[in-house]
């Protein structure tokens, strides 16, 4: 449970590191004080005990629709590849990016 | 080196042989040109909606029952959170919390007998895109989304393995489980059927494990074993020296044969996972499991049995035969030509086996068409050449795909099976030899070789040998 406001700073830097999110540094201590008061009011659901209770992910109680394995040309392929900021014939072309560098 | 003992687990990606993606219709085509198979779904449009492939979830839960795990009614898809110019949402939906199938295992022969790798669980996911870097221009990297949203499944060991070669050994078993059950094609070199390893050493005797390292690329079960190998060598060392193993991702270096540091980053990933709220939850009805489960086809065990059975070979034959499945159809396929059950047994095992042994296609590599085959082993059984002979025309077969009776034919290897031939052949070789026919009628009988190799050598070893020794023996003991 995060309860100092240091804390809650931390974790909304990290969070927007993760989400390559970046303000003013002086941003992250207003939203620190936002952040905290939703925190704190959703933090009330955590006085109820749960214990016994299945983890809600869904609000609809029914099963996911299945669909069958038919394959078609969706057609909008040019579309989609019109929205790229560069291209390189029937390649997406984005900045050289090696993982671990 | 001895002091310390691997501890090994493998995490493998499956593609599902589906002919669509996991959440939307385009296709899974491998060979389509770059970037035709997408859709507003797979590259992540804003205000689209997954819908899952009911055949991805069948193919899973098939593997699963396979595989001795417990399938679960009600499973999860997650997000993976992370940003990589493959992944256009942003995220990869899997499964985290709540897999589809949880336990089961995989039973290998090891010198100590059967051994059970566990498995901690299966999960669905969809494939990310491909990158191609340098190509074409330093700076930049070319993204190909046509892999996107194709369905895998991910198999994930517990740390059951100790050696290269047991890795080795669950990966083939269970490439070959995945195989027999037509749910995957299982070609590693075409990145169908992948592996990432994790190894650490712990000194002998110890029950905590070591730090481990993840090993990634390898593209061939040999990369597999040797990168593992390699690995326990250079943990060894750096433990030897005082050192201490870092846990970290590593790159297999075929060319090099070595393990390579990605340099990766302090920060160790934090995929942020969260239920996907666009996925309902995936509900598995019990009786689409035992409608599943009676659909089973007869797997590599089952298949051996009944070959000792039905074709009363030897259980030795069944299993290598069995081994893989396109080698068991081929066996079969070959009796299905008319050539009996022992005999393509003998063929396949040992003379067809020593071609495509150091071939990782298997019996795909084998350009004898089973009916070839058959023909080849019809020519032995009715005399028409011999058994020396026929291993000659089976490796002239083998280089050119070509049918037994042409070869034979162009080669004139026939056998001489005409009694009246070899009848005249042998008249000349007794009337030729007094002193070898005194002796024999002599007593020394042992002389009848000397006979047999001169019929041979004249008739260029074509007389066919049982008919041979008969008509030599009426002509020198009358």
């Amino acid at each position: 449970m995060i309860k100092k406001t240091s804390d809650i700073k931390e974790v909304i830097e990290k969070t927007a590191s993760l989400a390559r999110l970046s303000f003013e540094s002086s941003g992250s201590s207003r939203f620190a004080e936002k952040v905290e008061s939703v925190l704190s009011y959703v933090a009330q659901l955590n006085e109820l005990d749960t214990s016994g209770i299945e983890p809600t992910s869904h609000a609809v109680l029914v099963g996911s629709g299945l669909r069958e394995d038919k394959a078609h040309d969706s057609g909008a392929k040019d579309l989609i590849l019109s929205a790229a900021p560069s291209r390189d014939g029937p390649f997406i072309q984005v900045p050289k990016v090696i993982e671990g560098e | 080196m001895s002091s310390y003992e691997a501890v090994i687990g493998l995490e493998v990606h499956a593609q599902l042989s589906t002919e669509s993606k996991m959440f939307c219709a385009c296709s899974t085509s491998a060979g389509s040109p770059p970037n035709t198979n997408i859709c507003p779904v797979c590259t992540g449009q804003p205000g689209t909606l997954p819908v899952v492939n009911r055949r991805a979830i069948e193919m899973a839960i098939k593997a699963g029952l396979a595989l001795g795990c417990k399938i679960e009614r009600r499973s999860i898809f997650a997000r993976k959170n992370y940003f990589y110019p493959d992944l256009p949402k942003g995220y990869q939906i899997s499964q985290y919390e709540f897999p589809l199938c949880l336990g089961g295992g995989v039973t290998i022969s090891t010198e100590g007998g059967k051994k059970t790798i566990s498995l901690i669980r299966i999960h669905l996911e969809e494939d990310a895109g491909k990158l191609l870097h340098d190509y074409g221009h330093p700076d930049m990297s070319h993204v190909d989304f046509n892999r996107c949203g194709v369905p895998l499944i991910e198999i994930v060991s517990g740390p059951d393995m100790r050696s290269p070669k047991e890795a080795g050994d669950y990966l083939r078993t269970l490439r070959n489980v995945l195989v027999y059950l037509d749910v995957c094609e299982g070609n590693l070199q075409e990145g169908n059927f992948r592996c990432d390893a994790n190894v650490s050493i712990r000194p002998v005797g110890r029950k905590e494990f070591g730090t481990r390292t993840e090993m990634k690329n390898l593209n061939s079960f040999k990369a597999v074993e040797r990168s593992i190998a390699y690995e326990i060598e250079r943990q060894t060392k750096v433990l030897e020296s005082g050192g201490t193993v870092s846990q970290e991702t590593r790159l297999w270096n075929d060319v090099a044969g070595r393990t390579e540091s990605m340099r990766s980053k302090e920060e160790a990933h934090d995929y942020r996972y969260f239920p996907d709220p666009d996925l309902l939850p995936l509900i598995v009805e019990e009786d689409w499991i035992a409608r599943t489960r009676s659909g089973l086809p007869e797997l590599a065990g089952a298949k051996a049995e009944r070959f000792v059975s039905n074709y009363e070979i030897p259980r030795a034959d069944a299993l290598v035969l069995t081994d893989d499945r396109a080698l068991a159809d081929y066996f079969e396929a070959v009796i299905a030509s008319g050539a009996p059950a022992r005999k393509a047994a003998n063929w396949i095992t040992a003379e067809l086996m020593r071609e495509i042994k150091d071939d990782e296609r298997g019996i795909a590599a084998c350009p004898i068409a089973p009916a070839n085959l058959a023909g080849l082993i019809k020519l032995i059984e009715e005399g028409k050449i011999s058994g020396k002979i026929g291993k000659d025309v089976f490796e002239m077969m083998f280089k050119t795909g070509r049918a037994a009776a042409e070869i034979v034919a162009e080669l004139g290897v026939e056998q001489i099976s005409d009694s009246s031939a070899i009848e005249s052949a042998v008249d000349k070789i007794i009337a030729e030899n007094p002193k070898q026919v005194e002796q024999y009628r002599g007593g020394k009988t042992a002389v009848l070789a000397y006979f047999v190799g001169q019929v041979m050598k004249a008739t260029k070893g074509q007389a066919n040998p049982q008919m041979l020794n008969d008509i030599l023996k009426k002509k020198l003991e009358t």
